[in-house]
């Protein structure tokens, strides 16, 4: 499974939306789903599926897909 | 002045909470009057400045609710506080109603919103002695009882009555049990 594949199931699986909808402009603000609750699920599931600690400041900025591939690049994660 | 109202902080999580002052009045009255808050209080009502100033002189000289502010990374973002239902003072109660929101447009949507309930909870298990917390949820408010929930509230069965309320317990264990996700968090951060 390439990083793509294994990002879109994180944010599918810990948001509860499509695959389909896990596009850049997912973002925290477009859908009800994404609470405090799944935030938490979403960085649990990053963390585990790419095996690395995100730092505080990152979580909070964690606040769309687009801006988690540009996180999760700091660690050493590379996108197509 | 109530005894019970002599200065109190409490550091957790990265979280300061203080006693709420004349200084966040206005603050705390635009959160609590934005749709987002007021919608899903008991009473719905928008507060105006000179109610805010009647409600908050009560509230010094009572000793059975203790409101307070959340401060992380320097920046107000959560009122709490913890009310007795039969006017016993807080500090003597064993299990008083907890009551928790977020302000508007912070870290509704980020797991770091749970950082300043978490401290709160702390703080009246460690510091002030609770030996539970219970809280009062409007049931048609699933994000709350989501929040409550991954918190270690537990919903009281058979509690939901006609007025539409869900009751949840929160026990030291319980809490304790919830905050290993967070705990990362206790250590790491720093307190502005």
């Amino acid at each position: 499974m390439n990083n793509q594949t294994k990002l879109i199931t994180a944010f599918s699986e810990s948001l509860a939306v499509e695959p389909s909808q896990v596009t850049d402009t997912l973002a925290y603000n477009s859908i009800p789903n994404w609470d405090s609750t799944a935030h938490m699920i979403l960085v649990s599931t990053l963390e585990s599926t790419f095996d690395i600690l995100l730092d505080t400041d990152d979580i909070i900025d964690l606040s769309s897909v687009a801006k988690a591939k540009e996180i999760l690049k700091k660690y050493g994660v590379s996108w197509p | 002045m109530s005894k019970h109202k002599q200065p109190l902080s409490f550091k957790a999580y990265g979280v300061c909470l203080e006693l709420l002052g004349i200084e966040h009045l206005e603050l705390v009255r635009t959160w609590r009057n934005h749709p987002d808050v007021r919608l899903f209080m008991c009473q719905k009502t928008l507060i105006d400045r000179q109610n805010q100033r009647q409600w908050f002189a009560r509230l010094q000289t009572r000793d059975d609710q203790l409101f307070f502010i959340a401060y992380f990374q320097g920046i107000p973002v959560a009122c709490a506080n913890l009310k007795t239902p039969d006017t016993l003072p807080v500090l003597e109660h064993p299990c008083p109603e907890s009551g928790f929101y977020l302000a508007p447009l912070t870290l509704r949507q980020s797991m770091l919103a749970f950082l300043p309930a978490l401290a709160f909870h702390q703080m009246a298990f460690q510091k002030l002695n609770c030996q539970s917390l219970r809280a009062k949820v409007l049931a048609a408010n699933q994000p709350a009882l989501r929040f409550n929930r991954t918190l270690g509230y537990r919903d009281q069965p058979s509690s939901k009555t006609q007025s539409g309320y869900q009751t949840m317990m929160l026990t030291p264990g319980a809490h304790q049990q919830a905050s290993i996700p967070f705990r990362r968090f206790h250590q790491e951060l720093v307190y502005e």
